[in-house]
């Protein structure tokens, strides 16, 4: 598995985990980000059940795991929490932040000691020591309880399925010719996302944040210009096509 | 690492941080390599006088890489164990759900297939077991014979001492600066081992696998 740190300021850290070679063939391939500060940690998407034994050899090379104290999750599916049952045996003080509408399903992966910390509707933000993190709303992206995670400091946005493109583990970790990348990225948005109006909402509110690095949980990171080239091709793509496709 | 209470973790988790204790000594091995070619290049420089200093060199350099090797090998074995324990605590899980159902059906009879599934899966929890033990043995007795390379090193330090005896004053320092290099770093990777090892000894691994 491929361990990348994205970007470091005086108070804190993004380190990018994904690209497992070892991942057995058919589930897809998944982007872990955690935000480490001088005695914490947050993992963000932690990943499936599969992915568990990698990611955890990964995390102990960089801190003991006692720092790792939060979780996030975006969404409820399992190529983001499935694993929760085997965190919630090695992390027993941890807090996992979701969406306040998945709890009991979350629970069915298995939570006897995570504490479950439910996100409102309209987001919520914490302090990671002196960092602060701000879950934002991206409801019906594709899930209809969905958040991001903003780093106003860093100005990283991990944005779940958002960004996302189907590609396989020998992909590189940033987007290199935009043009083409569009083309892993499309189907998956306009078949897995439900919504144009949630779309536009979302493209309007992110136009305000000031965004480096733009950090999907599948596929490729977005870098400067390219966060506002993403916005623009989102924008017009019209998404929910499924049931024209099946007509 | 050392503050932390690896009897109360999973043994996943245990065999997942030995992987990470193993993986900083690879940094260690490349320090070693770095130090025998320069003492190389120190000893071409000088002449015949540092002839056997020289030699020495090589012994360095083999053991360095002899070291990394061992490393990469438990690195690789501990990996391979970390993951197989998490199969082993689904296995597990899924033995005890099976417990559960059949207490629920009381004096009702389980059904075949459900009771081959759970022969199945207790079968399954046998033979990972026992491939993990396996694997945990390996691991225990390439520790003890990487601890048993390590001596070497200073055996290796002690000898490039004497030898810099044979090289003038002004050369002295450097083969010397290179015996305490070695010993400073075979000292820290020896301390990684016993880490790992002690990570292994305070653990229940039957218990907890």
């Amino acid at each position: 598995m491929k361990c990348h740190q994205l970007i470091e300021t005086p108070t804190h850290k993004w380190v990018f985990f994904g690209r497992d070679p070892e991942k057995p063939n058919k589930i897809i391939d998944t982007n872990q980000y955690m935000v480490i500060t001088s005695n914490k940690a947050l993992l963000m998407d932690p990943g499936g059940i599969e992915l568990f034994a990698p990611m955890l050899a990964n995390i102990v090379k960089m801190i003991p795991l006692e720092q790792l104290t939060h979780l996030f999750a975006s969404h409820q599916d399992p190529d983001i929490i499935s694993s929760l049952g085997l965190w919630d045996q090695t992390l027993p003080d941890a807090k996992l932040y979701s969406a306040w509408m998945w709890e009991g399903f979350i629970r069915h992966f298995g939570m006897d000691n995570i504490s479950y910390e439910a996100i409102p509707d309209e987001g919520m933000s914490i302090n990671l020591e002196q960092v602060e993190l701000k879950f934002i709303p991206a409801h019906y992206l594709h899930s209809s309880g969905n958040y991001h995670v903003y780093d106003p400091a860093a100005k990283v946005l991990m944005s779940g399925d958002v960004g996302a493109a189907l590609e396989g583990p020998e992909a590189d970790i940033f987007v290199e010719d935009f043009d083409a990348h569009t083309q892993k990225m499309r189907f998956f948005h306009q078949r897995w996302m439900p919504s144009n109006t949630a779309k536009n909402d979302w493209i309007a509110r992110v136009r305000q944040l000031d965004i480096e690095y733009l950090c999907p949980q599948h596929g490729r990171i977005f870098q400067g210009k390219q966060v506002a080239q993403f916005l623009d091709w989102f924008e017009q793509l019209d998404v929910g096509t499924g049931i024209n496709r099946s007509a | 690492m050392t503050d932390q209470q690896p009897q109360k973790r999973p043994y996943y988790v245990i065999v997942a941080q030995v992987a990470a204790e193993l993986n900083k000594t690879l940094a260690s091995c490349r320090q070693i390599n770095l130090t025998a070619s320069n003492a190389q290049a120190a000893s071409t420089r000088i002449g015949n006088s540092a002839m056997g200093f020289k030699v020495l060199t090589h012994f360095i350099d083999e053991l360095a890489s002899e070291t990394q090797k061992a490393a990469r090998d438990i690195n690789y074995l501990a990996r391979q164990a970390s993951t197989l324990s998490t199969y082993i605590a689904r296995s597990q899980m899924a033995l005890k759900q099976f417990a559960h159902a059949r207490q629920k059906l009381g004096t009702h009879t389980a059904q075949p297939a459900m009771k081959r599934a759970e022969e199945q899966t207790r079968e399954k929890f046998h033979s990972q077991r026992s491939e993990f033990n396996g694997m945990i043995e390996q691991i225990q007795s390439n520790l003890d014979d990487l601890k048993k390379t390590l001596r070497t090193a200073n055996a290796l330090a002690s000898v490039c001492r004497i030898e810099a005896c044979r090289v003038d004053k002004q050369n002295q320092d450097t083969f010397i600066g290179v015996a305490d290099k070695v010993d400073e770093v075979a000292e820290a990777i020896r301390q990684r081992v016993d880490t790992a090892v002690t990570l292994f000894t305070q653990t229940e691994e039957k218990e907890a696998a």
